[in-house]
């Protein structure tokens, strides 16, 4: 696997899983993981944005949230995405942090905090991103991987 | 019978902790939580590490491999899973298929995390927001969740109260769930007196792995949660029997105990709400319950009902079962 970079575009509001596969060398062994996603925190407070921060306060609190509540409540809002690892379909774990950038490494030998050592050799490496939360459009986000060849 | 202390709900650097396995594992036995679960979100990564670190370093907690399975639409705790599992295919308005596939793939007790959590958008995916027809798919209940502390704000964000009322709503209607706290660890937790589980055994599940032992505990109900007093209830002639133990050290109970003045509330499943005050220093006490319930849950307050005089809550009783305490 000589490896690729892809990079997208995500929209306010959007919920979902986007997963990317490819297929590995027989001569595979490791994985190197690069993500990283932007705009964490919202940046254009919308009246509707404030109204859905007061409608969650009022479900818990049985009262709509004061100007001062829901300035607070959007501070605690972050779009947040993350990210696991498949291998022929078995789960090799996940990288669940409130990071915005995210460096995995795993072989057969060691792995990145969240992960299991693992030989990547041959077969399917599924990777899916889990966009719990996305506050912005245009958020934008790069998904880099690499391969480790076996050393001989 | 035997109280057996158990903390089901754990992270580390594997997730979003910042205690490492090893800080976690060496926590739980410092505070003597006897029992834990270490529930990572979506993995399963530290369990090995975690089993390595109790035998090296000679710890005395039994561990229970878990995951807190976080999904969009609600947290959901699963003990005995050794492999973690795609969750891309939940979905909310059918999850009973989801989570008879986490069953298949290892997991013996299945249970909800803060179902009543503040919710989308402020924290996205941490109240429960499914569908569920058939609540005999699940085991348990985290009716208190305490990673925040235990004030009125803290108990707001979280719902503590109403994830009680569901769980003993629940049970009254003839479901099968346990109830259980949650510290929720991501960091070294506060030591606040708050609600704690235990698992009520049997006198010969104490040569047992503890850790299954309080696995079987939630699958047969027998779990309460407790400030302090460690209590268990059957029916007896038709009454109920209150065996109440106040051995604990948490936070002083077994000096302290005598200065509360406890009051019981019995709850059944014709709607009746009986409140008695009762003398906490009797070993046992029985107690007149109406004709016809069948089914009753127990809340212990310390002088008025209102939630935050809550001792201890999440004991279930029914009449078929007479053969305790």
């Amino acid at each position: 696997m000589n490896g690729y970079q892809v990079s997208g575009s995500l929209m306010k509001g959007f919920l979902g899983h986007i997963s990317y596969e490819t297929v590995l060398s027989e001569e595979n062994e490791g994985i190197e993981i690069s993500f990283s996603f932007g705009k964490r925190l919202m940046e254009n407070v919308s009246d509707e944005d404030r109204e859905a921060a007061s409608l969650a306060w009022k479900k818990n609190y049985g009262r709509d949230a004061s100007e001062e509540e829901k300035d607070r409540l959007i501070g605690m809002e972050k779009t947040e995405i993350n990210l696991s690892v498949f291998h022929n379909g078995a789960y090799v774990g996940c990288a669940h942090r409130d990071e915005t950038e995210r460096k995995i490494r795993i072989s057969p030998l060691e792995a990145s905090a969240g992960f299991t050592p693992w030989n990547f050799k041959g077969g399917v490496l599924r990777i899916v991103l889990h966009c719990y939360q996305i506050l912005n459009d245009d958020t934008p986000y790069e998904l880099i991987v690499s391969g480790k060849e076996a050393h001989r | 019978m035997i109280f057996q202390r158990a903390e089901l709900h754990n992270h580390t650097t594997e997730s979003d902790g910042s205690l490492s396995v090893k800080e976690l594992m060496h926590l739980a036995d410092e505070k003597g939580y006897g029992v834990l679960a270490l529930t990572d979100h979506n993995t399963c990564s530290g369990h090995r590490l975690a089993e390595q670190v109790i035998k090296d370093d000679g710890l005395s907690t039994d561990l229970i491999r878990g995951v807190e399975l976080t999904t969009f639409y609600g947290h959901v705790l699963a003990l005995g899973m050794n492999d973690m599992i795609s969750f891309s295919d939940l979905d909310p308005n059918a999850p009973e298929g989801f989570f008879k596939k986490l069953r298949a793939n290892g997991a013996r007790a299945i249970g909800f995390a803060h179902p009543f959590c503040l919710g989308r958008p402020v924290m996205a995916g941490c109240r429960f927001d499914m569908k569920i027809h058939d609540w005999n798919i699940l085991d348990y209940i985290e009716v208190f969740n305490t990673s925040s502390g235990m004030d009125e704000h803290a108990e707001k964000i979280i719902g503590n109260e109403n994830a009680l009322r569901l769980w003993e709503d629940k049970v009254l209607a003839g479901f099968r769930l346990a109830a259980v706290t949650g510290k929720d660890i991501h960091k070294r937790p506060a030591d606040i007196p708050c609600m704690i589980t235990y698992a009520v055994l049997q006198d010969d599940e104490s040569e047992k792995n503890r850790a299954d032992a309080v696995i079987g505990a939630i699958l047969r109900q027998r779990t309460l949660v407790t400030k302090g007093p460690l209590m268990w209830a059957g029916i007896r002639d038709g009454k109920l029997v209150l065996s109440i133990d106040n051995s604990s050290d948490y936070f002083g109970w077994n000096r302290k105990y005598t200065d509360v003045s406890p009051l019981l509330l019995i709850r059944d499943d014709r709607g009746h709400e009986m409140s008695h005050e009762i003398d906490i220093s009797e070993k046992e006490i029985g107690l007149e319950i109406p004709d016809g319930a069948d089914r009753f849950v127990l809340r212990l307050y310390d002088r008025d009902t209102a939630f935050r005089s809550l001792l201890c809550a999440g004991i279930y009783v029914e009449r078929e079962r007479s053969s305790e305490p």
